[in-house]
């Protein structure tokens, strides 16, 4: 892991609780997100309870600018949205042998309320998008 | 495993709160109806472990290969600027 996910700087306001944590890291409940120039327009969730995790995402729209899954709004309560721009929405990101094929997670996005700071991973059911999209268009 | 025999149209409660339905029978396949809080996911089980193992997968990355296709991305949104997302 990079010397600035070890030395993060964080304030108490900006760590984000995922109750149920993400699948396949329930346990990982505390996440902060971070934006560093140098990876841009990825940005970085990065878990700050053992272990170490950190995931990086983008917004959805710039793979397929067209992304509305179905359903996701139903979604919304669990995150406690009141109003629909306190949504963040992202997909994770998965880094391939080859960086140019890699691939984004568009049937699992993130979803944030960015007022409660409480967030959830949801698994949409739409056979329009899959969990391995290539995030550049010419793969 | 708890294993129960249900008919067409027979339920099981778990806890207080969700029902399982037989709602339809169609040789190998079995359609369940399914009522459960909203604080409670309810997914196919494949598609969870997709999900888990992409974010296993997603998890063991390295910065280098993230810079690399971030710079390929910024280089592409670049050159068809009619097409990129605002």
């Amino acid at each position: 892991m990079g010397d600035f996910f070890k030395n993060l700087v964080y304030s108490n306001e900006d760590v984000i609780i995922f109750p149920s944590g993400i699948p396949g890291f329930e346990e990982c409940r505390k996440f902060v997100l971070a934006s560093i120039a140098e990876y841009a327009p990825f940005e970085w969730l990065v878990g700050i309870d053992n272990p170490p995790v950190r995931f990086a995402i983008i917004n959805p729209m710039l793979i397929r600018p067209d992304y509305q899954p179905a359903m996701i709004r139903k979604q919304f309560e669990d995150i406690e949205i009141e109003q629909p721009h306190d949504v963040l929405l992202y997909s994770i990101v998965t880094i391939r042998e080859n960086p140019l094929e890699s691939t984004a997670n568009l049937v699992g996005p993130v979803i944030i309320n960015k007022r409660k700071r409480i967030g959830k991973q949801v698994i949409i059911d739409d056979e329009r998008y899959t969990t391995q999209e290539f995030i550049l268009r010419n793969q | 495993m708890l294993v129960l025999t249900r008919k067409l149209g027979e339920s099981i409660r778990i806890g207080d709160t969700i029902i399982v339905k037989i709602v339809d029978l169609d040789g190998r396949h079995v359609k369940l109806g399914i009522e459960a809080p909203k604080s409670i996911a309810v997914n196919r089980e494949e598609i969870y472990e997709r999900i888990q193992r992409e974010n296993r997968a997603a998890s063991a990355l390295k910065e280098g290969g993230v810079q690399n296709i971030a710079n390929a991305l910024r280089q592409s949104t670049r050159e068809s600027p009619d097409d990129a997302a605002p």
